[in-house]
């Protein structure tokens, strides 16, 4: 029972209380590049949500089989994370040509933006760092990558109502995403203290 | 000697990777809340693209154009290695705190974008420059925000009293939202003013 | 073929460089760290117990009242003649954002002696005000977050807003370390008890 309110936690914790974008400031570029148009958003969302989980499992199984046993994480981790995480965006980029259009057509596109992404990277490392087990790293990616979906719903929706509005000439174009941003931020404060 | 030059002012303000290019924000918004984080990052910053341009520069003869990606990434994350570890081992107060941000100075999109755009296609010294030239712009633009943030929700710059013991500071600075607040103001000031001169030269 | 299989040579040697060269950096900077926190640790048992006192590890294993709060490694302090005074514990508490660690020293008559956080991700400004030396929970008297639970006896509630003065934006934070001294606190002074005289 304790455990299932551990993965509870730690699924709130890593959605909303550490939102990886409003609160961590992972992503950003996908976040402010990409949010100008809603279908993109959505696209990535699904494709960072896919990859995310899948390279937590993969590079979870690679720190806990491989470099934790021979001593090697403190140097190697790095390294290994970021081949193994751009190597597996190809192959998954591969297989959905081959196997599935239609999933390619949706997300496809932004596979290639996702090797470089530092949010995949970036949960892994917090996997690393919090040593949770391979359950709690399955929820943590999928809580972190549903919070990053929200994130960019949340400006995607806001930007789309203030492209027919009237701005001052000071905060158009991309200065007003990061007020906005900064606001939401302030209001995701809120959650803080929620977990204890 | 004056094209050398230019190399170096290139990234310092025309082609600003934080200001102009807009890229490699996280570390920009999560590091800028004390000065002495934003000087760890920049160390760490400018450390990994300055040695990651010279390497890829001098062997760039011997990497087939099919795996420069990999390869390019393979130098960056060993020199983000070696910056973490020093980090750690010579500030570990400081690495503490923005540990995450050190690591991830490996999927920085300004290091890549440099080695594959400049050092990959120049020769050695031009790469250096051009290292020096971007760790400049990114430093200088962090540290400032970094300044402003501390002395306006602190009462400090890099941990030395500055503001009268009677100012209160507004806490908002330094806490995590006001990243996007001052780097919201500082990119609309930049547009808006680029946007006045380019309206004045018509 | 032929071509993959250069590709891969090149890729393989220059991922081995690479791994030569880190597990040098490595060798070179672990005995830094290490020598580092050797040194941070014994600052901090000092901070807790000054005066000139012997510390010394206690190979026991001491179970914490609290099922938030965990015990690591636990000292002794024993003044010149060989008594003991009082006993430092190594306590993790859960902390707003990541775990706090701290060093609790506890007086071998049941008072709090002091205590010092080692590690701590709280929110500047606010949580991370509990190890700001800067700032006085009662300014009159100068008195610190942490330098409040000084003289305070184990048998104290422990609790902010009561005999905790807390804070300000930072009930968590204040909480959590309230919770982490008191847990140590009571293990330690039934520890002492127990071992009686020796």
């Amino acid at each position: 029972m304790s455990y299932l309110t551990d993965l509870l936690k730690i699924f709130i914790a890593s959605m909303v209380v550490n939102n990886i974008i409003l609160m961590q400031f992972l992503g950003l570029c996908s976040y402010i590049g990409l949010t100008d148009n809603m279908s993109a958003s959505i696209g990535m969302g699904y494709a960072v949500t896919f990859v995310t989980v899948l390279a937590a499992a993969v590079t979870w199984i690679i720190d806990h089989w491989i470099l934790i046993p021979f001593n090697l994480q403190p140097f190697l981790e790095i390294v290994s994370f970021i081949l193994v995480i751009g190597s597996l965006v190809g192959l998954v980029e591969i297989y959905l040509k081959k196997m599935s259009p239609n999933l390619y057509k949706a997300m496809g596109i932004y596979l290639p933006l996702i090797a470089t992404n530092c949010l995949i990277l970036g949960v892994t490392f917090v996997i690393s760092m919090h040593r949770l087990d391979f359950i709690q790293a399955l929820v943590e990616a999928i809580g972190t990558a549903l919070g990053y979906f929200m994130a960019m719903l949340i400006l995607a929706g806001i930007r789309e109502r203030l492209r027919n509005s009237e701005l001052p000439e000071f905060f158009q174009g991309k200065a007003i995403a990061y007020i906005v941003s900064g606001i939401a931020a302030l209001a995701f404060m809120g959650f803080q203290g929620m977990i204890k | 000697m004056k094209d050398k030059l230019k190399i170096i002012w290139n990234g310092i303000v025309p082609s600003n990777p934080v200001l102009i290019l807009a890229i490699g924000l996280c570390s920009v918004v999560a590091v800028t809340n004390f000065v002495k984080n934003a000087l760890l990052m920049s160390f760490a910053f400018s450390f990994v693209l300055i040695l990651s341009e010279v390497i890829v520069s001098s062997i760039r003869k011997w990497i087939p154009d099919e795996i420069r990606v990999p390869i390019f990434v393979v130098v960056i994350a060993t020199f983000t290695t070696i910056a973490a570890l020093l980090s750690h081992a010579y500030f570990p107060s400081v690495y503490d705190a923005i540990k995450l941000y050190i690591l991830l100075v490996v999927v920085n999109c300004i290091i890549i974008g440099r080695a594959e755009a400049f050092a990959y296609k120049n020769g050695v010294f031009d790469s250096l420059l051009d290292g020096i030239g971007m760790s400049l712009g990114y430093s200088w633009v962090i540290i400032t925000i970094a300044v402003i943030r501390e002395l306006f929700g602190n009462g400090t710059i890099a941990n030395i009293r500055v503001m009268p013991h009677i100012y209160q500071p507004a806490l908002i600075m330094i806490l995590p939202p006001a990243g996007f607040l001052v780097l919201g103001v500082l990119v609309g000031w930049l547009e808006w003013s680029l946007k006045k001169k380019k309206e004045a030269k018509k | 073929m032929n071509k993959i299989v250069k590709l891969a040579v090149v890729l393989g040697v220059i991922s081995a460089i690479a791994g030569g060269i880190l597990a040098g950096v490595y060798q070179f900077t672990a005995p830094v760290i290490e020598a580092r926190n050797q040194a941070a640790l014994k600052a901090g048992l000092l901070e807790v117990f000054p005066g000139n006192y012997k510390f010394s590890e206690l190979k026991i294993k001491l179970k914490s009242p609290d099922p938030a709060v965990t015990f690591g490694k636990i000292y002794k302090v024993e003044d010149s003649s060989g008594n003991l005074v009082g006993i430092i514990l190594d306590v993790t508490t859960p902390g707003d954002q990541a775990p706090i660690e701290m060093l609790v020293g506890v007086n071998r008559n049941g008072t709090i002696n002091g205590v010092k956080i080692l590690k701590s991700l709280e929110t500047p400004g606010l949580g991370a005000n509990a190890s700001n030396p800067h700032y006085y929970v009662n300014k009159k008297k100068k008195i610190t977050f942490l330098g409040q639970f000084k003289g305070k006896k184990v048998t104290d509630p422990f609790i902010p807003k009561k005999d905790v003065i807390a804070i300000t934006g930072a009930t968590i934070t204040s909480t959590a370390v309230s919770r982490g001294v008191k847990a140590a606190g009571v293990a330690a002074y039934e520890y002492m008890q127990k071992a009686g005289g020796s």
